[in-house]
């Protein structure tokens, strides 16, 4: 563990502690410390950023009701990240054959209605100037990744999720799941050889 | 071995890549990745694997995330000692827990008529003896070191059986108030003798009560007094917690404030106090099955659920005081709402189903637009708060998740009936929708029901802009949400708002008309009185009304345009024609209206509403 990583784990513990001497105000520096890591984990599991955002909520939710529990074996992130995606696959398992109706137009998803929307990001100039093509090509990219992720099992995607996205190592990924290190591995190597075999398209491009 | 190399090669790289081999391991690898073209081509492809998936944009937490997870926490501390939350029905205790429930409402009784005993037989109350008479001799005649006396109220408890008596107590020692016994007084006996607290009714003088508490009892009685145990004062507690309820902060006071009506029977020696009347307390209680009549008519249908789960979480947290249900199942009314739509394209949405609505099946979860509860009424004022709370959050969280709902019109309907101090008797030509200001009243037609538009028969109509939104009205949006992000933040109502003053200050006998918030352009909507005199800003004078857009409300320039114009009664397209800059939305936070006996409001829905949603299921 790096001096950096130690310092994270011992403000964590220090949090931990307050929050379970009942100051509510030091979980809510754990909140704002992860939520967004937490929620980009969930948004990357399930593939919607509206269940995300309620998973990750429950998640904070469940870990404040269960702190008493934490034994500080591991990391708080640790044992976080463990209920976000325990909640992130039992729902996508629960959910699996809904078939998902989303309110939002293709063309207009903000709230505040496309076509203002797009006044209000743009004030002075409208639309942007810049070469189109990039950006689009990119968010191509971006949705054929998703895509991949999306058609993977769920056990392989955390790992992907984890490790690719979120960084965590074998150990990490291993206390997360709870699961041997070299399941960790042989699921990674499964999951990459998957994503390969489905990006060929865009790695042949690229 | 050899035909496992290819699948280990490939696993070994991945971990390579990833930094978690062993130095052997990592050597191996190497090596074969300079001699190996074919592995070398797969690290690349998989180095770019890796790549990709890394690349993707991270995702930000909606900034609402910290204010819904602290106000879960709020919930979850707030309920952790109390009866737990639940959706939809509210859940059977089960019988053990009733009977438990009914020991501990005995042993509380035993106890607290043990306590009283003991507190009239200190020599510290003075004149004890002057007012009771004969019931202070026997005090005397029993030593304070009896073997009765100092069982307590679990011996007392014991001997309340006849056998007892029988066998152990001698039939001297039983108490000697008129009309009972013939016998002499016992102690543990004449403490639970119905008598005792009758006569003790009679005699106890009504003024303000001066002994040492023993135990703290108060209660609010159906009677409509409030009734105090073990010589409280009654005016300084009662105080303390009317200003708690009207404040509304905390749901667990409200709660305790009114104790489970089973104490209300407890036969236990009782001193009654008039209330003050400017108690709201007292108030309250003047009728004390409050039918609480909550409507949602806001948003899109996931808003409204939302709104709904809290409220009827709310409500079934206070198990004993509620009881909660919905009478619509959820998922008919859907609509989907367009911003800046015409309204008549609302109606004529198609229901969409969402992935959201298995969530929500009636008798499992919050099922409909509408909840009705019986609220105890000392703890309704602080409801009343907490559910317009809820029912702002949930809005305002929905606002901002970045999906395409419908604020525009937004409206908690809050009908409470028998809550008679702050009461509005309903005006000539009224509709029962009507009785509240707001929605869908007779003779709109359904389209503009749906937007919700704040109205009443003879009075103001408006409709929202059949045009695109322009920027000025999303900027108005965006500081919209700003401002209800702030109140759920602070949990402050935003001025204007019924929430922000105590409902004891509401005028008796009017109507309450709730101003927008400041950062919202707005129609003054002025209330023209029944009888056709002038009114705050409107007149309506043989059957049409005058109006015009009160800038100065609205918080606009003097100088811009005003509307103005005439307004036949009951048309069906009235026209409203605001400033330029100014979007029609109305917004009516929140009005208790009454419901006098008899009156229709008092009937579950009106007809108006029943055409626009389907047949619905009785709640549970």
């Amino acid at each position: 563990m790096t001096s950096a990583a130690a310092a994270i784990a011992i403000e964590d513990a220090v949090l931990v502690e307050q929050t379970r001497q009942g100051d509510v105000s030091a979980f809510a520096r754990l909140v704002s410390k992860y939520q967004d890591r937490v929620f980009n984990t969930c948004c990357r599991l399930c593939g919607h950023a509206e269940d995300a955002r309620d998973l990750t909520q429950e998640a904070f939710l469940q870990a404040f009701k269960a702190i008493d529990t934490f034994g500080q074996r591991s990391g708080f992130y640790t044992w976080l990240f463990r209920i976000a995606v325990n909640l992130s696959i039992s729902y996508r398992r629960r959910n699996r054959r809904e078939i998902r109706l989303s309110l939002h137009d293709a063309e207009d998803g903000e709230y505040a209605g496309g076509q203002a929307a797009g006044l209000l990001r743009h004030p002075r100039g409208g639309p942007s100037t810049e070469n189109p093509s990039g950006p689009m090509q990119e968010r191509e990219t971006h949705e054929a990744v998703m895509a991949a992720l999306e058609s993977l099992e769920d056990e392989f995607r955390a790992v992907v999720v984890l490790r690719d996205i979120e960084g965590f190592d074998y150990r990490q990924i291993a206390e997360i799941l709870g699961v041997p290190p070299g399941t960790v591995k042989s699921r990674l190597h499964r999951a990459r050889m998957a994503l390969r075999e489905k990006l060929a398209p865009v790695i042949g491009a690229a | 071995m050899e035909t496992k190399r290819p699948h280990n090669l490939a696993e070994q790289i991945s971990a390579y890549l990833d930094g978690e081999l062993s130095e052997a391991e990592r050597a191996e690898v190497q090596e074969r990745l300079e001699s190996d073209p074919d592995a070398r081509r797969l690290m690349a492809e998989l180095r770019q694997v890796c790549h990709l998936v890394g690349s993707l944009p991270r995702e930000h937490a909606p900034p609402e995330i910290m204010e819904l997870v602290t106000a879960q926490i709020e919930r979850h501390e707030l309920l952790k000692d109390g009866p737990q939350a639940g959706y939809g029905v509210p859940r059977r205790r089960p019988r053990w827990g009733r009977i438990v429930a009914s020991a501990a409402v005995i042993a509380m009784a035993a106890s607290a008529g043990y306590l009283t005993f003991v507190s009239f037989r200190n020599p510290a109350a003075t004149r004890t003896e002057e007012r009771f008479g004969p019931v202070a001799d026997a005090h005397r005649a029993t030593p304070p070191e009896a073997p009765a006396e100092r069982t307590g109220p679990k011996a007392a408890v014991k001997h309340k059986g006849p056998g007892y008596r029988d066998a152990e107590e001698p039939p001297a020692a039983r108490p000697s108030p008129a009309g009972r016994s013939p016998q002499g007084p016992s102690q543990a006996v004449r403490v639970f003798e119905p008598p005792v607290a009758a006569r003790m009714d009679e005699h106890v003088p009504k003024a303000p009560m001066t002994t040492a508490p023993a135990v703290e009892i108060v209660r609010a009685g159906r009677s409509g007094r409030v009734e105090s145990e073990a010589g409280r004062r009654l005016p300084e507690v009662l105080a303390a917690k009317a200003d708690g309820l009207a404040e509304g902060p905390n749901v667990q006071e409200a709660v305790t404030a009114v104790p489970p009506a089973a104490m209300a029977d407890t036969p236990t020696e009782r001193r009654t106090a008039d209330v003050a009347p400017e108690q709201p307390v007292a108030a309250g209680s003047e009728e004390p099955a409050d039918r609480l009549e909550i409507e949602l008519a806001f948003g899109d249908v996931a808003s409204r659920a939302r709104a709904g789960r809290e409220i009827v979480q709310l409500l079934n947290s206070l198990a004993g005081s509620v009881v909660a249900r919905s009478d619509l199942p959820y998922g008919q009314a859907a609509k989907r709402l367009t911003p800046g739509a015409p309204a008549r394209e609302l109606v004529a949405s198609q229901p969409e189903r969402t992935s959201r609505e298995p969530e929500c099946e009636p008798g499992r979860d919050f099922a409909g637009e509408r909840i009705v509860a019986h609220v105890a009424a000392a703890s309704l004022p602080g409801v009343i708060a907490r559910i317009e709370r809820a029912a702002q959050r949930a809005r305002t969280v929905h606002a901002t998740a970045g999906r395409r709902v419908v604020t525009d019109w937004e409206q908690v309907r809050i009908l409470a009936d028998g809550y008679g101090r702050y009461a509005t008797p309903p005006l000539p030509g009224d509709s029962p929708a009507c009785t509240s200001l707001g929605r869908a009243a007779a003779g709109l037609p359904e389209s503009q029901t749906e937007a919700a538009v704040a109205t009443r028969t003879g009075g103001w109509r408006a409709k929202p802009l059949p045009s695109a939104r322009s920027t000025v009205e999303a900027e108005a949006a965006r500081r919209e949400r700003e401002d209800h992000r702030a109140r759920a933040v602070t949990g402050m109502p935003l001025e204007g708002e019924l929430g922000a003053k105590p409902l004891g200050e509401l005028p008796k006998n009017t109507r309450t008309e709730v101003p927008l918030p400041m950062s919202q352009p707005c129609l003054s909507v002025a209330q023209a009185d029944p009888d056709g005199s002038d009114a705050k800003t409107g007149k309506r004078k043989g059957g049409v009304t005058e109006w015009r857009f009160d800038r100065a409300a609205a918080g606009r320039p003097a100088s811009g345009p005003t509307g103005t114009g005439r307004v036949p009664d009951r048309s069906p397209e009235p026209e409203i024609t605001p400033a330029e800059d100014a979007s029609l939305r109305l917004r009516v936070v929140l009005v208790v209206s009454p419901a006098p006996d008899g009156h229709p409001a008092s009937a579950p829905l009106s007809g108006q509403r029943d055409r626009r949603l389907p047949a619905t299921r009785p709640g549970p």
